[in-house]
């Protein structure tokens, strides 16, 4: 906090210094400031009102901002501020006295006053929403454009939104696309809640409809469902209705929008999870059940990662991410091979068995992690991940999720590649397809048995890594995904890339239609899940079954 | 690609050895128990706890025979367990108190609807039949029968095999708790069904009550083992182990090795219900979470512990793993060492991985191999 308030006093320190000049001069600031601490309510209004139309909406804002904070104190008859807050020896509080404009520390004999001896400015509890009022009205004028945008939403919703109509209506016309759109839509919703004109009204109506305006709907519904409102102005119920059959059907593309985007992430992840899986279960034919252990190893490494580059909230480091990817593959992988030297390599032949003695693997890893790190912990994305990408109204993409839907992608045709070009990859693919025929070649197979199945394991562990970016960690997050990757791969295709990706990204549209369409989340999953043990019952080999020679029994 | 997992045939004597685990077991159970709790050497608590242990036991006993003899892995033993659990529960539920005709559990969770008020709600159809005990009884048996045989004859017909069909399976286990644990199908949701108060008129706090029950779950089992025990001695229980062995050849012999399959899988869900059954009134709940796939997966162990294609060391297996988690989920300390609850996944792991990479068997290999040893030394 501390923190912040120092770099906000730098700002406006650069800023008054550059604009003083335009400005009142230095007395009519404090006089300004002394009739906040008035005890009259009528003066302390017009000084609020007073400071809302000074010219620098940015000095406006600090002063409101530091008005409500209560940072502002009476002083031997002067406004200061402090720069902070300390305690002496007694535990008296001492303020450190600053220009409550440029946060320029005044020169005076004392460098702390006692905070006893000053007199807090407070906004009262009535003035609290007038306050909220004119902070919504500064921020229409200042320079920054998310803030501008903000307050433009929100001047509608606002008790006083008649004082902003126009400003609104300077910015809608002159401002760029998205911040133009917001403003005139509240101006367009504050004349439907203020005006009782029917024609203001019947514009505002055609307007918001022509718009598309999304938060309308529920105000114009209002009106269609106030038989009072209908029976007064018949004339207005077809213009009312067409508005309002607009905006659904663009509410209905925003859905589809939603289900799509969901679907998209929840696939990707399932094809991020099920790439590891087909590698080990379908070219290895390992049931390894401790396949979810390793995706929750790469999403701990990822935590660990953050731990050392001490990347928080308020103290971000942009490069762990770029160590917890390659980190998160190498450890599960090195864990994943480790498995399979100990314990899957003497179960190739019994893969029933493998999936007992895997499991009982996971068993023991999840308990291992839950007694060094406890039950749940929370990783924070890199800044950069954070936010959205706004196509249009309502419709507005994560961008943690556009990165593991393009970490998913990468993940496709790097094994691709590695399987194409290089000698390790044709290694595995000769291993896999006729053991004997390799070993006599010179492959080492048991060097490539124990390399696939790390590969296996650090996809997953990437898997894991990209988990992290949506959601918190827990040491049994991979139980979730393995029934389902196991479907992906079964469905797909056992050994099959591309029907890994293609029944991943099937299962997670589907399951996210049933979704967001009929169902709920739980029935979605069960339907999904019956749909699945269907298709086996026709399609036992998968979506790409292998035909002539290659198709087993 | 994934080759069928062939068992070594079992050793010759080993049926005499197995009769005779099985009559240990018989005796400890049958007799040393309820000998010993008359005498008020262990409490009523242990004996309704190695109750509940027996009707593990029965689920054991069917998992062998689909996996140990037949070679069909299924994850969803667990389901058919909670089925008869359910219908058991479910005529319990009407022993309990009732409000409005409705069992206090469902009536606690009951969901609401738009335009529904307390007061206004109705006894769902299906609840209606496990009001009698005898119907209740006939339900438990061939609810999990019928819906083991459907899964099973769609699942083999197709030919789905090896660890598609565990996957499948334990697909179907998800699928069912989520199903059971969502308040709108009237299965009470997470809660379970509780509050039960009387099975056939006795109070289930009774001390006496629960010796009934332990000596009935008792009886059960031997029923089960006798009859599974007979079936592998039939022609019938011939082809099962032919099914494991070279399913293949089979088919090519003449026979339908998916209706053989069946079969089993029925009488399998068949027993787990009749285990999930027994099991109810004596732990006195019953949950969605019985039903989790994990706990397939754990029945399993108890017969890969036990030793599969012996009957008896299914049922030593269910015995011995889960004393084995009584003993080692309460803390203890010996020395400077402190054992924790939290250390038994761990323990279980390490069981899991030593069962098929040491002792493929189970436990009934080291007795073998014990009995093999002394033989030698004795012939020296």
């Amino acid at each position: 906090m501390m923190n912040i308030r120092g770099t906000a006093a730098v700002f406006y320190l650069l800023i008054c210094t550059s604009l003083f000049s335009q400005t009142l001069s230095s007395n009519a600031f404090q006089d300004l400031l002394l009739s906040l601490a008035s005890k009259d309510d009528g003066v302390r209004l017009t000084a609020i009102q007073g400071i809302k139309t000074l010219d620098d909406p940015e000095m406006a804002s600090h002063l409101l901002t530091q008005y409500q904070n209560a940072l502002l104190f009476l002083w031997k008859d002067k406004v200061i501020g402090t720069a902070g807050i300390t305690e002496d020896a007694n535990y008296n509080k001492l303020l450190s006295p600053v220009d409550p404009l440029s946060g320029i520390s005044l020169n005076l004999e004392t460098k702390t006053v006692l905070q006893s001896e000053t007199q807090v400015l407070k906004p009262g509890r009535s003035e609290r929403s007038i306050l909220a009022s004119a902070q919504l009205f500064v921020d229409l004028r200042r320079s920054d454009g998310n803030i501008q945008l903000n307050a433009a939403r929100r001047a509608a919703l606002d008790e006083r939104a008649l004082e902003m109509t126009g400003l609104l209506q300077e910015i809608a016309n002159h401002s760029p696309g998205e911040l133009a759109f917001a403003a005139t839509e509240s101006l367009n919703l504050i004349i439907l809640k203020n005006s009782p004109v029917p024609e203001e009204l019947q514009t505002a109506f055609v307007n918001l409809g022509a718009m598309q305006s999304l938060r309308a709907l529920p105000e114009l519904e209002g009106f269609l469902g106030n038989p009072e409102f209908i029976s007064k102005y018949p004339s207005l119920k077809p213009i009312l209705i067409s508005a309002v059959e607009n905006i659904q059907g663009y509410q209905n593309w925003v859905k589809v929008f939603d289900i799509f985007k969901s679907a998209l992430s929840s696939g990707s992840i399932l094809i991020l999870v099920a790439l590891g899986l087909s590698i080990t279960f379908g070219l290895m034919g390992v049931i390894n059940m401790a396949h979810g252990e390793m995706l929750m190893i790469g999403a701990y490494t990822t935590y660990c990662i953050q731990l050392l580059f001490g990347h928080t909230p308020e103290n971000p480091s942009p490069l762990f991410f770029f160590v917890a990817l390659p980190a998160s593959f190498v450890i599960s992988a090195l864990t994943g091979g480790l498995i399979e030297w100990s314990v899957i390599k003497r179960l190739y032949k019994r893969p029933i068995e493998s999936l007992l003695a895997s499991y009982g693997v996971s068993l023991i890893l999840i308990q291992v992690i839950r007694l060094i790190f406890g039950d749940n912990r929370a990783t924070n994305s890199p800044l950069w991940l954070q936010g959205a990408i706004e196509l249009s109204q309502g419709m507005a993409i994560p961008i943690n999720r556009l990165f593991i839907f393009a970490l998913a992608l990468a993940s496709i045709a790097g094994i691709w590649l590695l399987f194409r070009y290089t000698r390790l990859g044709l290694d595995m693919k000769a291993t896999m397809q006729n053991r004997e025929m390799a070993a006599s070649l010179g492959i080492n197979t048991r060097r490539v048995d124990n390399l696939t199945f790390m590969l296996g394991s650090g996809i997953a562990g990437i898997a894991g890594f990209a988990l992290t970016t949506v959601g918190g960690i827990t040491p049994d997050m991979g139980k979730n995904y393995l029934v389902d990757s196991f479907l992906v791969v079964v469905t797909g295709g056992v050994g099959n890339m591309a029907g890994v990706a293609s029944s991943g990204m099937g299962i997670g549209f589907i399951n996210k239609f049933l979704e967001g369409t009929f169902f709920g989340a739980v029935w979605a999953k069960i339907l999904v899940l019956a749909m699945v043990i269907t298709f086996i019952q026709f399609k036992p080999r998968g979506l790409f079954a292998p035909k002539g020679r290659l198709s087993d029994d | 690609m994934i080759k069928q997992n062939i068992l070594t045939p079992a050793p010759k004597g080993l049926d005499k050895k197995m009769h005779l685990n099985a009559l240990v077991i018989m005796m400890v159970c049958g007799v040393l128990i309820p000998v010993l709790s008359a005498f008020g050497v262990i409490s009523v608590e242990m004996v309704n706890m190695f109750g509940r242990y027996l009707a593990f036991a029965i689920v054991a006993l069917g998992l062998d025979l689909i996996w140990g003899y037949t070679g069909i892995l299924s994850l969803a033993q667990s389901f058919f367990f909670a089925l008869g659990g359910y219908a058991m529960g479910m005529y319990l539920s009407f022993q309990g108190t009732l409000f409005n005709g409705i069992p206090e559990s469902l009536y606690v969770v009951y969901p609401y609807a738009v335009g529904q008020a307390k007061g206004s709600e109705v006894l769902p159809w299906f609840w209606l039949p496990f009001q009698h005990f005898s119907f209740t009884v006939f339900l438990g048996l061939a609810i999990p029968a019928l819906v083991a045989a459907l899964v099973g004859f769609f699942g083999f017909y197709s030919r789905v095999k090896g660890v598609y069909f565990s996957i499948l399976t334990q697909a179907l286990t998800v699928a069912a708790t989520m199903f059971f644990s969502k308040n709108e199908m009237f299965f009470a949701g997470t809660n379970g069904l509780t509050h039960f108060k009387t099975i056939a008129g006795l109070s289930l706090t009774e001390n006496s009550t629960k010796i009934i029950l332990y000596v009935i779950t008792f009886a059960a089992l031997v029923l089960a083992y006798y009859l599974s025990k007979a079936l592998t001695k039939t022609k019938f229980g011939r082809v099962l182990i032919a099914v494991r062995d070279d399913e293949k050849s089979l088919r090519f012999a003449g026979f339908k090795p998916y209706l053989y399959k069946t079969a089993i899988f029925a009488f399998a869900g068949m027993l787990a219900g009749l285990g999930g059954m027994l099991y109810t009134p004596q732990a006195n709940i019953i949950t969605p979470s019985f039903m989790e796939a994990k706990w397939s997966i754990l029945m399993v162990i108890w017969v890969a512990v036990g030793g599969r294609g012996t009957l008896s060391g299914a049922v030593l297996g269910a015995l011995a793993i889960n004393l084995l988690y009584n003993s080692l989920t309460s803390k203890w300390t010996l020395g400077f060492f402190t054992w924790s609850p939290d250390y038994w996944p761990i323990v279980l792991g390490f069981l899991f991985i030593l069962v098929v990479l040491v002792f493929p068997q189970g436990l009934q290999s080291l007795w073998g191999q014990a009995k093999e040893n002394m033989k030698g030394r004795m012939g020296k």
